[in-house]
Order: structure tokens, then C-alpha cells, then sequence
């Protein structure tokens, strides 16, 4: 199975998912040699409540998308 | 590149979680064959129409690393004149679209969650006045918790350690979210009379001591393969190659 999965990664979805997601998200993961306190980006998580905050406030919107689980499985990006 | 996102509006859909959001995600990027990918990224006007960033499956498309789209994200703010007031004035909580969601979210972020719960909609805006100030405008709460509040019991269903009778309960509940974000434990849970002080206090000691599992993506997919579980999603995946990884995995047909 972890053979099928590095082939997976190296075909191109993870790696994908992972540069797309650790390039903006890596002050997100703690687990990942992140001290428990670092300053972290504070997302909306859904659109009705970001552009309700970007048209009141005017700010332009930082806006990405990601599945919060992999192959079915929950909990990681 | 934290500092410079303070100054946008940070929105992060989690996708195949609504067909609205999935609607507007493909209004941002799709991919050669007219496909919403599992990730998308641009960077948006306010009113969300205008792409300010070549738009892709993530910022490389834009910029090469994160010190330089800091630096075009400070140069895009500039050009709105977003203020510290308006940077960290923030009317309402970023919530995930329910409990369930923003549990999984919470999981896969490694952070804890904070859910309101009332049954009554004046009662929960009076909890969301006492979190919102330190949600916003408090440099060590800002961006460590998942939100999602709940108004019925069963919403509350995944969650365990729960004090008092969930007909008559008004509380913020301070949560650890589990491996794989189906259940969380409430570590801590406050009234609508908490004060300021102690509410900040209790948040403040779950970002340093709540049980944070540091996560290895083979690994944990292999083990959520095992243990069976199945995450599914409110409308159906569309990436091709991810949803034939995922019956190459599974041993679908």
C-alpha cells in the first residue's frame, strides 16, 4: 500500500495538493515542527461569511480552496 | 506572509462541502479538461469578481516563494488603503459551515476549535460578542481556533465532555479535535457571563497544552484506509485523478 501511495504522490495530485496547500498553509501545521503558538493566517470557511467581511471592510480577499481529507480519509489536507 | 495576510480578507472553502461554493470555485479556476481541481487559489477583489492573481491550484502560479507574494500581497492591500481598523475589525466569526466541518478542518489545521451553542439566536449573539474581540483583534488568539457554532443537540452529537442539559444550554465550548476530525472533546466551557479575562485565559492555555498530533500524510491516510474510515463529502469529487487514486486505494471497482 505505501508503495501504491508514493506512486500516487509522485504522479502529481499530492504533490499538487501539498505545494498548494504547504506553500500557503505551512504556518498552519503545527504538527509539522510548528511551535503550538505561532502567529497562523485566520481563514473564513465558508464564502458567504468572507465576502460579507472583503465587501464591508473593503480588504481584497486571499481566497483558496483544499479537501480536508485525502482519498476519503478525514483530518488531514 | 502571516503579517501580510492580516491586511485580506482570508477565505479557505473547504471543497465538496457546497454546491454554492463549488460554483464559485469553478468561476476562479478549472482545469484544462473544464474540471474543478481539489485546490484553487487567486487573489480577489473585494466584491470577489475581479482576479487580482493569475488563478491555479495554488499561489505558485503566481509568485515562486512565500517572501515574494508577501511582498505582492502588501503591494495589492496598499492599493485598497486597508487600514489597522478595518484589518482587525472583523464583525462576525469565520465559521465553518457546521460542526462536522469545522471538526474536520480543525483536525487537519492541528488546531483547536471553539463552538457556540444556543437555541436561542440573541443568546448566541451575545457569546459571539464575547469571542469576536479576541477572535480579531487579540494577536495571540487570532488564527488558532476552528469556529462553528450549533443551535440543536444533535449537532453537538460528535462532541463528548459536555456539561449541562443541551435543551437549556448557552455556552462557548473550547474543543480538541480528534485524529481525524469526527470527534472532539470539550476542554473547557463558559457561560454567557464569562468574563473577558477568563475566557481569553482558558483559550490562551488550550493553544499551549492541547493535544496537537503531528501528522504523517502516508501514514495517516493508510491508517484511516484501515480503521475504515470514509469521509463524505456534501457533493461528489470532481478531480479525476484523485477520485481514481481513491478506488485504486480502496479496492473499489
Amino acid at each position: 500500500m505505501k508503495n501504491r501511495l508514493t506512486r500516487f504522490k509522485r504522479i502529481g495530485v499530492f504533490g499538487a495538493i501539498l505545494a498548494a496547500v504547504g506553500f500557503v498553509f505551512a504556518p498552519l501545521a503545527p504538527g509539522q515542527n510548528q511551535a503550538a503558538d505561532a502567529p497562523r493566517i485566520a481563514w473564513y470557511a465558508t464564502l458567504e461569511g468572507g465576502l460579507a467581511e472583503a465587501k464591508r471592510s473593503n480588504r481584497p480577499i486571499l481566497f483558496t480552496s483544499a479537501a480536508p481529507q485525502c482519498l476519503g480519509v478525514s483530518g488531514i489536507w | 506572509m502571516v503579517e501580510a495576510s492580516r491586511n485580506f480578507v482570508c477565505v479557505r472553502l473547504a471543497t465538496y462541502e457546497s454546491q454554492a461554493e463549488a460554483d464559485f470555485m469553478k468561476s476562479i479556476y478549472l482545469d484544462r479538461t473544464g474540471m474543478m481541481k481539489n485546490t484553487t487559489f487567486a487573489i480577489l477583489s473585494p466584491d470577489g469578481k475581479k482576479k487580482l492573481t493569475k488563478a491555479g491550484r495554488g499561489p505558485f502560479h503566481e509568485y515562486r516563494s512565500a517572501s515574494q507574494m508577501a511582498s505582492g500581497m502588501d503591494k495589492i492591500a496598499k492599493t485598497y488603503n486597508v487600514d489597522a481598523e478595518s484589518a482587525t475589525g472583523d464583525t462576525n466569526l469565520p465559521y465553518a459551515e457546521s460542526v462536522e466541518i469545522g471538526l474536520n478542518i480543525s483536525s487537519a489545521d492541528i488546531i483547536p476549535m471553539v463552538v457556540l451553542f444556543s437555541g436561542d439566536e440573541e443568546k448566541t449573539k451575545v457569546l459571539e460578542q464575547k469571542m469576536i474581540p479576541l477572535a480579531w483583534k487579540d494577536d495571540s488568539i487570532i488564527g488558532q481556533f476552528t469556529y462553528a457554532k450549533a443551535s440543536q443537540a444533535e449537532e453537538l452529537s460528535s462532541l463528548t465532555g459536555i456539561e449541562g442539559d443541551l435543551e437549556t444550554l448557552n455556552s462557548i465550548l473550547i474543543v480538541e479535535p480528534g485524529q481525524f476530525g469526527m470527534s472532539g472533546k470539550v476542554l473547557a466551557q463558559f457561560d454567557e457571563k464569562t468574563s473577558h479575562e477568563d475566557l481569553k485565559a482558558a483559550l490562551v492555555d488550550t493553544i499551549a497544552n492541547c493535544k496537537r498530533m503531528a501528522k504523517d500524510h502516508n501514514g495517516h491516510v493508510q491508517l484511516g484506509i484501515q480503521l475504515g474510515i470514509d469521509w463524505e463529502s456534501e457533493i461528489p469529487e470532481t478531480d479525476n485523478e484523485a477520485v481514481a487514486a481513491k478506488k485504486r486505494m480502496r479496492g473499489d471497482k
